[in-house]
């Protein structure tokens, strides 16, 4: 797995059609570091993923990753907010198939990792959307990269399933050091993950807090990630 | 969780009853009609039999089968490609998009009789014929297909910089596949009847002629012998090949997995 890479956004302008979504968004996230984008639904969190991911291209700036242009950086891991598993393809093969960084032993171990022993030629549609949701994670993990983006990775599952796999992304953290962005609706994730939260909002999108979390990961309790997660909530 | 339908094994069972349940329904209709125009199923696959035995009717039906083996990879061919460019890009559907409409709905007869009226009783135009008339509803379908690819898919593939070929091979073709068969099955069909009514109308050989012979002659045993044979390829195709290939290309699918 590749080192964590640094991002730099510098969206001096993005807009759909009259609707100016952003109008000069400079953020800077250095290597192996965990950023949570907070704010409310609409503000463009999700466009900011898209446009690191190279799915939008329709801007003016730069985005920079790891020092190259996004085109010629490295590929991202991408976890969309849906699984997005291939149904035809067996949970090892839907990581084979996007990456050549990963053989099918290689996917067999990652799916193992990932808590997924005995399911490594099962389809999507056998099974459970957790472990479809460990799936998608393992397939961001096989193009060993060095920026993982995560968008909004527990929208649409219980808060027991969102309590383990944010444990699990908790782990790939701490084990392959990435940079993260991550998505969020839910202040608690943020706080249970993030290094550093940044909160969005208006229109045109600005910054309106940036924070670092003073409490390392691994030493937060559930009673610091709530107290956090409400002032989050003040701020936005 | 899997979506089920029913017990499986009484569902295969009921599908065994299937043909016996439509002979003896014959053989009840033909008993009670009792006339020489309606012969029974006994009678007809005796005449079966003796047609097999004359060395008429198998080399007549695989006449009738390459005419329409050929019609048929020509037409998905041409269709899947035409189907794939007008569902891909909107300038060519609007282009030829009432070429396409066309196509579907002047009728075969027309289309058979201009083939033969131009290019003589040939198998050449026999074929033409029949693509024409096959053609534009690949198309339609494989535009369809087309159509309903899923953007998500085109997204994952575009994040992770998926090769050119591997997208098509991994991620098109499989969504495309239900759309491919569905154009097989209903051109299978389409085809023979097709083939059939051409040949009557103008050819050397095959089922459709046999059968416009033994039309002058009022001889219903032997035109149902020859229909019963050609029916006999139809399951046979459906069963050893249409079959299997869907539950493996289409296998991954709820409704063939619960089957």
């Amino acid at each position: 797995m590749a080192s964590g890479v640094s991002v730099c956004i510098d969206i001096e302008r993005k807009a759909f059609g009259h609707d100016v979504l952003m109008d000069g968004l400079h953020l800077f996230v250095p290597e192996s570091e965990v950023v949570a984008l907070v704010g409310p639904s609409g503000v463009g969190k999700s466009t900011i993923l898209r446009m690191i991911a190279g799915l939008d291209a329709d801007f003016d700036g730069m985005l920079r990753i790891g020092g190259k242009p996004q085109a010629e950086a490295q590929v991202p891991g991408y976890v969309f907010q849906d699984p997005r598993l291939l149904p035809w393809a067996t949970a090892t093969e839907n990581l084979t198939i996007i990456s050549d960084n990963i053989d099918a032993p290689g996917a067999r171990k990652l799916l193992v990792e990932m808590g997924l022993a005995g399911y490594e030629d099962a389809l999507p549609g056998e099974l459970s959307g957790g472990m479809q949701r460990r799936v998608a994670l393992a397939r961001a993990l096989a193009v060993k990269p060095g920026l993982l983006i995560l968008d909004e990775p527990f929208v649409s599952i219980d808060r027991k399933l969102a309590r383990d796999l944010s444990g699990l992304i908790a782990r790939v953290i701490r084990t392959y050091r990435p940079t993260v962005i991550l998505v969020t609706h839910d202040p608690e994730d943020a706080a249970r993950l993030a290094d550093r939260v940044v909160v969005l909002d208006g229109r045109p999108v600005e910054v309106v807090e940036d924070r670092r979390l003073g409490v390392a990961r691994d030493l937060r309790d559930e009673t610091w990630v709530r107290e956090e997660a409400q002032r989050m909530v003040g701020e936005e | 969780m899997k979506a089920r339908r029913g017990p499986p094994s009484a569902v295969g069972r009921l599908e065994w009853l299937s043909l016996p349940l439509l002979i003896l329904l014959w053989e009840v209709a033909a008993l009670v009609v009792d006339h020489r125009l309606f012969p029974t199923p006994v009678e007809v696959f005796r005449e079966v039999i003796h047609l097999a035995t004359e060395r008429r009717l198998i080399p007549d039906v695989l006449k009738t089968l390459s005419r329409a083996a050929a019609a048929f990879v020509i037409a998905m061919a041409l269709g899947i490609v035409l189907g794939g460019l007008t569902g891909r890009f909107r300038a060519i559907d609007r282009l030829f998009g009432s070429w396409v409409l066309i196509g579907l709905n002047i009728p075969a007869i027309v289309v058979a009789i201009t083939c033969y009226i131009w290019l003589g009783l040939t198998e050449t135009a026999l074929i033409l014929a029949v693509v024409i008339n096959k053609t534009p509803l690949v198309t339609v379908t494989m535009r369809e297909g087309v159509r309903n690819l899923d953007h998500g898919f085109n997204e994952l593939a575009q994040v992770y910089r998926i090769p050119f070929w591997r997208r098509v091979r991994r991620i098109v073709i499989p969504q495309l596949m239900p759309y491919v068969l569905t154009a097989a099955r209903t051109g299978l069909s389409l085809i023979w009847k097709i083939v059939l009514v051409f040949e009557v109308l103008g050819s050397d050989g095959g089922v459709g002629f046999r059968i416009g012979i033994f039309f002058q002659s009022f001889d219903i045993a032997a035109i149902l012998a020859y229909t019963t044979s050609f029916m006999a390829v139809v399951f046979f195709i459906e069963y050893a090949i249409m079959r299997p290939l869907e539950r493996k290309v289409l296998g991954w699918r709820p409704a063939f997995r619960s089957a």
